[in-house]
Order: C-alpha cells, then sequence, then structure tokens
C-alpha cells in the first residue's frame, strides 16, 4: 500500500514539475519541445525491457519485441528529429 | 538509494526540460534529456536481469536503426507527419507492454494495477490509431479537411459507454477470458481514436498532435504504475503535464476552444464556402 501511495506521489510531484517547467519555455520553442516530449513519452521503452526480465512464453516475446521495436523507433527518431529541428534554428537565427 | 538514484536520473531530465528557455541552449537540452533517458534505459539493464538477452537485443538494435534513419532522411516538410507517427509508435508499446503485463498477472495483481493496465491499454490504443490519422492527414495520403460520420457524436458515446464497459468487465470477468476482453479492449479505444481524429483537420491539427503527446506520456505513466517502477511514471507524468499544457497554449495562441476543437458543433457542408464566395 505504502508502494502505492509512492507510485501516486511520484505521478503527482512530476506533473506539477513538469507544469512549472513548461511554463517558462517561449513559444518560439514549443515546436521542439513537443517532439522532445514525444521521444521521451516512449520510455515505456522500459517497460518493455522489464516484461523480459521474467521468463517469457512465445506470444509475450513477440509482442515484448514488437514493443520495444516500437519504443526505441520512438525514442531515437524523436531525439534525433529534434535535434535537427534544433539545428536549423540555430543555422537561421543569426542570418535573420 | 535506489530512490536517490531514480531522483538524480530525473533531476537530469529536468536540467534537459530547463534548457529550452533559451533557444541558444536548448539543443544541448535535447542531448542532457536524451542522456537522462540512456541512463534510466541503462538502470533498467543493470537492476533487473533480461533473460532473452538476444531477442532483446535484435529488437533494440532494430527500432533504434530504423528511428535514425527515418529520422535523418524525412524531408522538413514531412516531419509534422514524422512525430504523429512516432506518437503512435510510442501508443503501440504502450499497449502492448500493458497487455503482456495484465496478461501475466490477470487477477492476481491488486486492484489499482489492473485498474491502471487496462487505462494504459485503452489511452495507448487510441493514441495509437488517433496518431495514425492524424500522420495521414499531415502526410496528405487521406483528405486533410474535418470529416463527420452521420451520428458522429452518438457513435463516439456509445463507443466511450463500451470502452468503460469492457474495462469494468475485465476487472470481473473470469480469467480464461480476460485476453479477448483486453483484445476488444484495444479495438474498442483504437476505433475511439479514429472517431477522435478524423473530425479534427486543418489548423486544428496541432492542437491534436500535442493533445495525442499529452495522452501518449499518460499511457506510458500508467504503463508505470502497472509494472511498478518510478522512472516510468515520472518520465510519462511530466510528458502529460508539458502536452496538455502545450494543448492549452496553442487553442490560446489560435484563439480557439478546446472543447470546440474536441466537439466540434456539425456544420452544413458547403455553407461557409458560399459565404466566402458572396
Amino acid at each position: 500500500m505504502s508502494n502505492l501511495i509512492l507510485m501516486a506521489g511520484v505521478f503527482l510531484v512530476s506533473f506539477v514539475v513538469g507544469y512549472v517547467l513548461i511554463c517558462r519555455v517561449p513559444s518560439l520553442l514549443h515546436t521542439p519541445l513537443m517532439s522532445m516530449t514525444n521521444a521521451i513519452s516512449a520510455v515505456t521503452l522500459l517497460g518493455a525491457l522489464l516484461l523480459f526480465s521474467l521468463p517469457t512464453t512465445r506470444l509475450e516475446k513477440w509482442l515484448g519485441s514488437l514493443a520495444i521495436i516500437s519504443a526505441t523507433f520512438n525514442v531515437v527518431g524523436g531525439f534525433a528529429i529534434t535535434d535537427r529541428m534544433l539545428g536549423l534554428f540555430r543555422q537561421k537565427g543569426p542570418s535573420e | 538509494m535506489t530512490l536517490l538514484i531514480d531522483f538524480s536520473v530525473i533531476m537530469v531530465l529536468i536540467v534537459g526540460i530547463w534548457q529550452f528557455r533559451m533557444p541558444s541552449k536548448a539543443r544541448f537540452g535535447n542531448l542532457t534529456a536524451a542522456f537522462s533517458l540512456l541512463c534510466a534505459f541503462f538502470l533498467v539493464l543493470y537492476r533487473s536481469g533480461i533473460i532473452d538477452g538476444s531477442v532483446v537485443m535484435v529488437s533494440l538494435a532494430g527500432g533504434a536503426i530504423a528511428g535514425y534513419a527515418v529520422a535523418r532522411s524525412v524531408s522538413m516538410i514531412q516531419i509534422p507527419a514524422m512525430v504523429a507517427f512516432q506518437h503512435g509508435a510510442g501508443g503501440v508499446a504502450a499497449f502492448l507492454v500493458s497487455l503482456v503485463e495484465l496478461t501475466r498477472g490477470g487477477h492476481a495483481l491488486d486492484l489499482m494495477r489492473e485498474v491502471s493496465g487496462v487505462s494504459g491499454l485503452t489511452i495507448g490504443a487510441l493514441t495509437f490509431s488517433g496518431s495514425m490519422i492524424a500522420s495521414a492527414k499531415l502526410a496528405n495520403k487521406i483528405r486533410q479537411t474535418p470529416q463527420t460520420l452521420p451520428a458522429h457524436n452518438l457513435l463516439m458515446l456509445v463507443n466511450i459507454a463500451a470502452i468503460v464497459g469492457v474495462g469494468t468487465a475485465s476487472v470481473y470477468a473470469p480469467a480464461d477470458s480476460l485476453f479477448y476482453l483486453y483484445l476488444a479492449q484495444i479495438g474498442l479505444s483504437a476505433f475511439f481514436g479514429i472517431l477522435f481524429s478524423m473530425r479534427i483537420g486543418g489548423a486544428d491539427m496541432p492542437v491534436l498532435i500535442s493533445f495525442l503527446n499529452a495522452t501518449a506520456g499518460l499511457a506510458a505513466s500508467f504503463c508505470g504504475l502497472v509494472i511498478g517502477n518510478q522512472l516510468l511514471i515520472a518520465f510519462g507524468a511530466t510528458v502529460a503535464a508539458s502536452g496538455s499544457i502545450l494543448t492549452h497554449v496553442m487553442c490560446t495562441a489560435m484563439n480557439r476552444n478546446i472543447f470546440k476543437i474536441i466537439l466540434p458543433e456539425v456544420k452544413r457542408a458547403g455553407k461557409p464556402l458560399k459565404k466566402a464566395a458572396g
């Protein structure tokens, strides 16, 4: 039960911290920020990894590996795209 | 001790987002956030022994290579569609993880975790299908204008009722029928995602994407609850918070009400066009 309260607490605190953080971001950076949080939202990768910490049946193996593939696709792709977007910012910034 | 390590990883993520206050530092912030995710990844690897190392390695490599290659090769115009597509991939991962964890645990899980699992399933699946529709719209694969089915609102209400019904039933149903109920839940939620996002189009697309961002974070968070991993909960909740704020900010910037975007009134086709011509 205490574990449950801890988890709910973690959820609440992170939500509030996220709120405070994002409020300070200028609107110029909202699109890259969205793309970055998109990459972060694929932390389900950790969950998919944890599935493999117990013995798995064949179906679970398939589903788990599909989950890992799509989550890594999201993580790696998300950060790479954000990096590209922000790189564009830098080149454009001084010339304007 | 474990809590302290978890906390420091989350701190690194916070520092990363903190960098986003200034455009010149944003790129570094992005890398910092990626680094914190990498730390979390290795932490999980270290703490829990992976049994099927080969399967995990191959899937990881496949996903990473595909993700990187696609992200590098898309043109700037295709980026919004790509971001939407990635949201969908995140949704797939979320509902698959919830599904496996739920079928493994069944009713042996305590009620709270079971409910979070079903929520993860629902939100993950609707994020997936909604994002796929959004991505197809942005990539111009389907028509970008809002599409309305006959009796759309009624259909959505019935769908929501069905989702709630199946979700509740899965908590009480006998263990051998659980897997099928979960599959039905995924199907219903995916259908809801389609209904939800096909009605949104045109200038409201950024709002939809950012809304789906929030739901993807929420799904990750529910995944964390069912698995019992604080890192997952924290990262997911941060994304959910940022997604919902961005949705709100975008709505205000465009002078639109979020409820009007999500629940548009039924307009007669052709009417606005005539007005513009006249």
